[in-house]
């Protein structure tokens, strides 16, 4: 499909149309799982918030849409847990310009570790929460146009019985282990 | 035998179901929230005790708990979305004929607290008013469009941080200008919204009760001069908003000169030092803006508790303000506002 519709803007005739994207497929796999198949064509590599809280990349990469006429795209195959998230975001987002200086890129890094924190929120809880970052990093300077699109793997929530069932555990893993510290140094 | 069973009336005001809906939106359980509130309204509690006796009061523990380093980030803001999830049931289970006029609702630029207003959004739309909720985060030229386009009778503008007060002047001024008079509501405008009076709104309401009350009586007020507050702050608050950069640069490399221990601070340490100087001087520039100390020292007792909570001593904010301060000697004003902050930290 890439192929296609890098021929097309080849063809197309008008000059220096091109295009940066990534498609991919969702499919349910057993237990709850999701699989995600994903191309880029010259776009940052889609990430994957982990349910222990590591960010991966999706080990995807490919040319530019549009200009070259032979593209090459390594498609990945991502399979994520209840719970798991894969953002896919724009370039306008790690290159937002702000911070201390007003001029620095917000950056890969901090975007992974933004996302770290982010660990057992829900999809749109996440994205609200990077987009807040970043408007907070770049104060209010202008900025590319930011996109950003996340897949999860719904998290399997335990049945409840009004009062009735089993005291739920927090998904937190972090505020879980809190408070052990804390009644830990209580005895 | 025949038994008679009664169930009494559900009772907002009783801790454990207030225990358990917080239990339930701490731990993400969007499906217990929603029931707990569908069974709320089944059971004959109107929609807008729901909303603001359990949504809304949960809503300020989850902050309450944030503040006090008991929930993460993460858990706030999940909780914060099983809240507007819920919010959406109870709005969805209640449908009203417009009976009044038309109101945009919306967080001034750079507020992302929207559940609060989204709370007064379904307040105002049980009242019979017709509501366009605009969300979090709505930049000024985007306010006006609106504005032009649907002709509302009334604006209600939240801001929950005092630093986006600068804004906030910008978007009431303009939609005063636009004929459309503005209710200003959120912690932000200061207490009993001093500030919100100072910068030209129309009204203030400390909450979505009241606003709904302020807008059912007397509304529209009548408008004055919308360029009556036109300019305050003066040239101090222009320096400190145009050196914004310069300010926290100089800080930073004096406290790195100071305490050789910062130069060793990895990249996310940075960032949060640099964060929290760039706080001092955004809330600094707010305090001169409206003219009003509090502002700034309203925010050092703040950050003083919250990070108490995280184990962070007084000292190291005491040197942000100093840093700061070494930066400011031709501002009067605002050099009075720091001392100000200063003398909060004994």
């Amino acid at each position: 499909m890439l192929e296609v519709l890098n021929q097309a803007l080849l063809q197309s005739g008008r000059q220096h149309r091109f295009v940066t994207l990534v498609i991919g497929s969702i499919r349910r796999a057993d237990h709850g799982r999701v699989r995600l198949t994903l191309a880029s064509g010259g776009h940052p590599a889609p990430l994957v918030l982990r349910a222990d809280g590591t960010v991966e990349e999706a080990p995807t990469s490919g040319t530019l849409i549009g200009v070259v006429p032979q593209t090459r795209v390594r498609p990945a195959t991502v399979e994520l847990a209840p719970g798991e998230l894969c953002p896919l975001y724009s370039d306008g987002l790690i290159e937002a310009r702000g911070g201390p200086t007003g001029t620095e890129h917000y950056g890969e890094d901090r975007l992974r570790y933004a996302l770290s924190t982010c660990q057992g929120m829900p999809g749109a809880a996440t994205v609200e929460r990077v987009r807040q970052l970043v408007s907070d990093w770049v104060h209010g300077g202008v900025r590319d146009d930011i996109a950003m699109l996340a897949v999860r793997a719904p998290s399997r929530t335990p049945l409840s019985l009004r009062g009735g069932g089993a005291v739920t555990t927090s998904p937190f893993a972090i505020d879980a282990r809190r408070g052990e510290r804390r009644q830990r140094q209580r005895t | 035998m025949t038994v008679f069973t009664t169930t009494p009336p559900p009772d907002l005001n009783d801790p454990e179901l207030g225990e358990h809906y917080l239990r339930l939106v701490g731990s993400g359980d969007e499906p217990g929230a929603v029931e707990v509130v569908t069974d709320l309204l089944d059971d004959g509690v109107p929609a807008q005790r729901v909303m603001v006796d359990l949504i809304g009061r949960t809503q300020a523990r989850v902050g309450e708990l944030w503040a006090a380093n008991e929930w993460s980030v993460a858990r706030e803001h999940a909780a914060t979305a099983i809240s507007e999830r819920a919010l959406a049931a109870v709005a969805a289970r209640t449908a009203v004929r417009p009976t009044r006029g038309r109101i945009a609702i919306a967080c001034v630029d750079g507020e992302w607290h929207s559940l609060p207003v989204r709370l007064l959004a379904e307040m105002l739309r049980l009242d019979g008013w017709r509501v366009d909720f605009l969300g979090a985060n709505v930049p000024g030229p985007h306010l006006v469009t609106h504005l032009h386009q649907t002709g509302p009778d009334a604006v209600a503008l939240s801001c929950m941080i005092p630093t986006r007060l600068p804004r906030a002047h910008a978007a009431i001024t303009a939609c005063r200008s636009a004929g459309v008079p503005v209710i200003a509501g959120g912690r932000g405008f200061g207490p009993g919204g001093r500030y919100a009076a100072k910068l030209g709104a129309d009204a203030w309401a400390a909450d979505a009760e009241e606003s709904v009350a302020r807008l059912a009586r007397t509304w529209p007020p009548p408008i004055g001069d919308p360029f009556e507050t036109a300019f305050p702050g003066g040239d101090e608050y222009t320096f400190l908003a145009r050196e914004r950069s310069a300010l926290i640069g100089t800080a930073l490399q004096r406290l790195a000169q100071a305490y050789p221990a910062v130069n060793a601070y990895d990249r996310r340490q940075h960032d949060a030092t640099a964060e929290d100087v760039g706080h001092v001087v955004d809330f600094l520039a707010a305090a001169v803006y409206v003219g009003e100390d509090r502002v700034f020292t309203d925010f050092v007792d703040w950050t003083r508790a919250v990070l108490g909570a995280r184990g962070v001593p007084p000292p190291a904010l005491a040197v942000g303000l100093r840093l700061i301060r070494d930066q400011l000697r031709d501002y009067p004003a605002a050099l009075a506002m720091l001392d100000a902050g200063r003398s909060r930290l004994g």
